[in-house]
C-alpha cells in the first residue's frame, strides 16, 4: 500500500557517536570557471587563482583551485551527515591544505567525530566535535580541518518533524511567526 | 609569460620581507553580504543546512534560529574575510597554508558589510626556497564595528625577487 513518506535530513546531537566515521555523499568536480569565479567573487586579490599565464609561469599545469573553495565543497558535502540540523557553526583547528588542487579533479568528503558535549547554559542542544577530511579519486587526503558544531538535541526538537509544508511551520507562524 | 611580465601584475609592497612581526594592517575596502548572493555561493558549495536558505523554517521557529532571521554560512564569511584581506597579505602568495583557532564570534545576516584587519604574528623560512611563511591573526568586523571571525592564517609568501 502506498505510504506518504516525510524524510528528515540531518543528524541530532544524540545521533552522534564519538569514533564514527561518516563517508559523505555525492562527491563534487571542480571546473575552471567556477574555480575563478569563486576567486573573484570574494574578492580574492591572489592572481594564482584566476590567471592562467601567470599560474604556468609559476610552474603550476594549470590554476590552482582556490583552497577556500575546496574546503568549502568538502564541507558541503559533510552538511548533511554533520549540521544539517545545527544552530551554528562555530569555528575551524587545525585546517591545512596538503597539495594543490586542479579543475577537472572530483573532491570527496569524510568525517570523524572526535567528541561531542551537551551544552552548559542550553538543555536543546550540544557540541559535536568532528575532523573532516577531503579526498581525491585515489582517497588520499588532500586538505583537512577540525570543526565544532552546535547541533539541536532530538529530544528537544521533535525528531520526526519536517518542513515540508507539514503543519508545524504553518502553527508556528500563525504563532507569531517571523520577529523581523 | 617571463618572470618581469609576471612581476608586474602584482604590487611591489607585499613580498616576505615587506612584513614585520607586529605589524597591523587594516584592510582598505568593506563587502556588504547580498541577500541572493550568499544562497547562491551556499547551494554552489552544496551546504544542505537549510537554516541559510529556507525562511519558513526560520519563521517557524525563531527562538533557536537567531529571532528569524536566516544566518550567512560561515564558510561564505571566512571567504569574504580572506577575500578583503588578499591584496595586501597574499596576492604575491604561492600558497595558502593553513588556518587555525578559528571562531565564528558573532552571526552575520543579509545586508551586513563586512570589513577585515590582519596581525602579522611570525615569518619563519619553510622549505620552499621561493618564499616564507608569514603567519597571520585575521580579523573579520561588521559594519558596527562588531568582531565575527578571528582566524590564524599561514600563508607561503614570495621573496622579493631581486
Amino acid at each position: 500500500m502506498p505510504t506518504r513518506k516525510v524524510p528528515v535530513r540531518g543528524r541530532f546531537y544524540e545521533e552522534f557517536s564519538v569514533g564514527d566515521l561518516y563517508r559523505h555523499h555525492w562527491g563534487r568536480t571542480l571546473t575552471e570557471g567556477e574555480c575563478s569565479i569563486f576567486t573573484t567573487w570574494t574578492m580574492n586579490a591572489n592572481p594564482l587563482y584566476f590567471n592562467r599565464a601567470l599560474a604556468r609561469a609559476e610552474g603550476h599545469p594549470a590554476t590552482p583551485v582556490n583552497p577556500l573553495f575546496a574546503m568549502n565543497v568538502v564541507f558541503g558535502l559533510s552538511v548533511e551527515d554533520l549540521s544539517e540540523q545545527a544552530i551554528a557553526h562555530l569555528g575551524y583547528w587545525k585546517m591545512r591544505f596538503l597539495r594543490p588542487i586542479y579543475p577537472g579533479e572530483t573532491l570527496f568528503s569524510e568525517s570523524e567525530v572526535l567528541e561531542k558535549r551537551e551544552s552548559q547554559s542550553s538543555p536543546d542542544r550540544g557540541i559535536v566535535h568532528v575532523r573532516t577530511r577531503g579526498l581525491d579519486e585515489e582517497g588520499k587526503t588532500v586538505l583537512e580541518y577540525e570543526r565544532k558544531i552546535l547541533v539541536k538535541k532530538k529530544s528537544h526538537h521533535g525528531g520526526g518533524a519536517s518542513f515540508a509544508g507539514d503543519g508545524r511551520s504553518a502553527k508556528a507562524r500563525i504563532k507569531g511567526g517571523s520577529s523581523r | 609569460m617571463t618572470l618581469a611580465t609576471r612581476d608586474r601584475l602584482t604590487r611591489n609592497d607585499n613580498f616576505f620581507e615587506d612584513f614585520e612581526v607586529g605589524d597591523v594592517i587594516v584592510h582598505p575596502r568593506g563587502r556588504t553580504i547580498a541577500e541572493s548572493e550568499h544562497q547562491m555561493l551556499t547551494n554552489i558549495v552544496l551546504n544542505t543546512a537549510q537554516l541559510h536558505f529556507n525562511q519558513a523554517m526560520v519563521d517557524a521557529d525563531p527562538k533557536t534560529y537567531f529571532d528569524g532571521r536566516r544566518v550567512v554560512y560561515g564558510g561564505i564569511v571566512l571567504s569574504f574575510v580572506v577575500g578583503l584581506a588578499s591584496e595586501e597579505t597574499s596576492e604575491n602568495a604561492l600558497a595558502e597554508l593553513a588556518f587555525d583557532n578559528g571562531k565564528h564570534t558573532a552571526p552575520v545576516f543579509a545586508g551586513d558589510t563586512l570589513f577585515a584587519e590582519s596581525t602579522v604574528l611570525e615569518k619563519r623560512n619553510g622549505d620552499d626556497r621561493r618564499g616564507g611563511i608569514v603567519r597571520f591573526k585575521l580579523i573579520g568586523k561588521n559594519q558596527r564595528g562588531e568582531q565575527v571571525l578571528e582566524i590564524e592564517r599561514e600563508v607561503l609568501v614570495r621573496f622579493r625577487p631581486n
